[in-house]
């Protein structure tokens, strides 16, 4: 198996945890299903209730594109689909590390937090989105993939052509 | 010297092959991508995405983060040296002079919020509240617009606003009244026809909260402002689309070039951001204060509690909120966002705080956005807007009214 088809797999897999993670996020943000969560993982961790059903919808459309793309994962379309996908899910870890941040620095009522509480912040449980971070990295490896295979077929077309006329006049 | 028809053509050919490649176009990963955000199948989750990330940064960097280090300034050192360094205080606000009353406020007050006084509450609301969510939503505005995601989210809203006569350039208006609606109003201007901009003018300084009202928002009824916001933006809808059917004038297509992506400048975002905040500051600061300042007179001298007592019929059995939400509804035409905080003060149910901020929403805009209509559609549409405004006030504040009572909030 070639290193795409391993990749359109991987990110199936990917996408269809993805999916139901955001399935339980939405779920869990409008009170249909219980709260879940462990010390390690919380889901719906946004402050108010709407930014969680919000946030369960972003989750579960991050993964239906990534699952979709991962079936043309070897076409253009299908491929951006999947980073498209990926781009959402790092958006929202992205939101969740800079609350994480924003959080630790002011403590309640001072200025400056104390360093136990600073660190305190950086504890777990994380939302879902930072736990999936090191599972959707794999997806730089192939943007550069992508990206020097383009590079390479683009040099071979400019080498190999010329003007029309200019062919005409060498010729002549 | 004249060149013949040969040498042109050998000219030209040098040219050419020293600039243009010629080959099979192979679309690239930045190119289908750049393609993708504009069709509706993978465009609108990123919208949904990249909006989230908005109101996210807002929340996460304006209000938790810079409001916080705010906040112990404020709460401990600014105010309790107010209350002990201006003369005339007492122990209660009839104690007080004239002079404490409208710089202070009243001193038993806990909350900044609760003081209602110029240098108290004025200053709190706008330097402690407002000035970050304000520079939060600019420095998120500035990196949509850099990166090149702007002009696409255009492109992608334009069926959508076209249902309602408009076009995607909508969302630019749209998008800037949500910071503030005087740069919004102004923004108006890239839509083409008379219709367009009037129509834009109305529902934005009507149905969009600006950064300021968000920001007081957030912080008076915070589980209830999704709802709040979809109300909003669902009565924009259902307005532009009455609006468009009364409005003689025309709804032409959009043409735009989109850019390609590119990496925003730190240097460009600084500069942009703090033009923006500058403007504000000189703006909107001094607003804030002479807002208090002429409510805390008519406070004083009775005229609120007479217009309480008038309007509260309608305040009382049709909106089904205190008659005291007549003060701050007389605020908001100066600062809609020191409105939402005087109504945080007032004691009332949880349902009454929803019809209460929303009727400060869909109220008159504030005098700022007013004269910016007025200068940017002049009198006739400055007229039209405010017919249409007091029409859009009972019938969807009545409406809010309806929906909280049947959510049973």
């Amino acid at each position: 198996m070639d290193k795409w088809r391993l990749g359109s797999v991987y990110f199936a897999m990917l996408g269809a945890v993805i999916m139901g993670l955001g399935c339980l996020e939405f779920t869990t943000s409008l009170g249909i299903t219980p709260p879940l969560g462990s010390e390690w993982l919380t889901l719906s961790p946004a402050p108010m209730k709407w930014m969680s059903v919000w946030r369960g919808i972003v989750t579960l459309l991050a993964g239906l594109l990534i699952t979709w793309g991962s079936f043309g994962f070897l076409e253009v379309e299908g491929f951006g689909r999947s980073v498209i996908g990926i781009i959402m899910l790092w958006i929202l870890a992205g939101c969740d590390i800079l609350a994480m941040f924003c959080g630790s620095i002011p403590g309640t009522g001072t200025w400056l937090n104390t360093l136990r509480g600073f660190l305190k912040s950086y504890a777990p449980p994380y939302p879902a989105a930072v736990w999936l971070i090191p599972f959707s990295l794999p997806m730089i490896y192939f943007i550069m993939m992508w990206d020097m295979q383009t590079k390479s077929n683009k040099r071979r077309n400019e080498n190999g052509y010329g003007t029309k006329r200019g062919k005409q006049k060498k010729q002549g | 010297m004249a060149l013949t028809g040969d040498e042109r053509w050998e000219l030209i050919d040098r040219i050419t092959k020293e600039t243009v490649a010629l080959g099979e176009y192979k679309r690239d990963l930045k190119d289908i991508l750049g393609e993708m955000t504009v069709r509706p199948s993978t465009g609108i989750p990123l919208a949904i995405a990249v909006l989230f990330g908005f109101f996210s940064f807002v929340y996460s960097f304006g209000l938790s983060f810079l409001m916080m280090l705010l906040d112990p300034l404020f709460k401990d050192m600014i105010i309790p040296w107010l209350v002990q360094a201006v003369p005339g205080g007492g122990a209660t606000l009839e104690e007080s002079s004239f002079l404490y009353a409208v710089l202070v406020g009243d001193p038993m007050a806990v909350h900044p919020f609760e003081y209602f006084g110029v240098l108290t509450s004025g200053l709190y609301t706008a330097i402690g509240v407002v000035l970050p969510a304000i520079i939060a939503f600019y420095i998120m505005m500035t990196l949509l617009e850099d990166s090149g995601y702007m002009p696409r989210l255009v492109v992608l809203l334009d069926t959508v606003f076209h249902k309602i006569g408009l076009h995607g350039f909508a969302a630019v208006p749209i998008l800037l009244s949500l910071g503030c609606n005087v740069p919004g109003i102004e923004a108006t201007r890239t839509l083409e026809t008379r219709k367009q901009r009037f129509m834009m003018m109305a529902l934005s300084g009507i149905f969009i909260p600006c950064g300021a009202q968000l920001g007081v928002m957030l912080q008076v009824v915070p589980e209830y402002l999704g709802l709040i916001l979809l109300y909003l933006f669902g009565s924009f809808f259902i307005a532009g689309f009455i609006l468009n059917a009364i409005t003689p004038g025309k709804s032409p297509e959009l043409f735009m070039d989109v850019p390609p992506y590119r990496m925003p400048s730190w240097r460009n975002l600084h500069r942009k951001v703090w033009y923006k905040v500058e403007s504000f500051i000189a703006v909107a600061v001094p607003m804030v204060l002479v807002g208090v300042l002429i409510v805390n007179i008519l406070y004083l001298s009775g005229v609120i509690g007479w217009l309480g007592s008038l309007l509260s019929p309608v305040f009382l059995h049709y909106f089904g909120v205190p008659e005291e939400t007549a003060g701050p509804l007389v605020m908001a035409f100066l600062r809609k966002d020191i409105a939402v905080s005087q109504i945080g003060a007032i004691e009332m149910t949880t349902a009454q705080k929803i019809i209460s901020v929303t009727l400060v929403s869909i109220y008159l805009p504030c005098l700022a956005t007013f004269i910016m209509i007025l200068k940017e559609g002049g009198i006739v549409d400055l007229l039209k807007t405010i017919v249409f405004l007091i029409a859009s006030f009972f019938v969807f504040g009545g409406l809010m009214q309806g929906i909280v009572s049947l959510l049973n909030v």
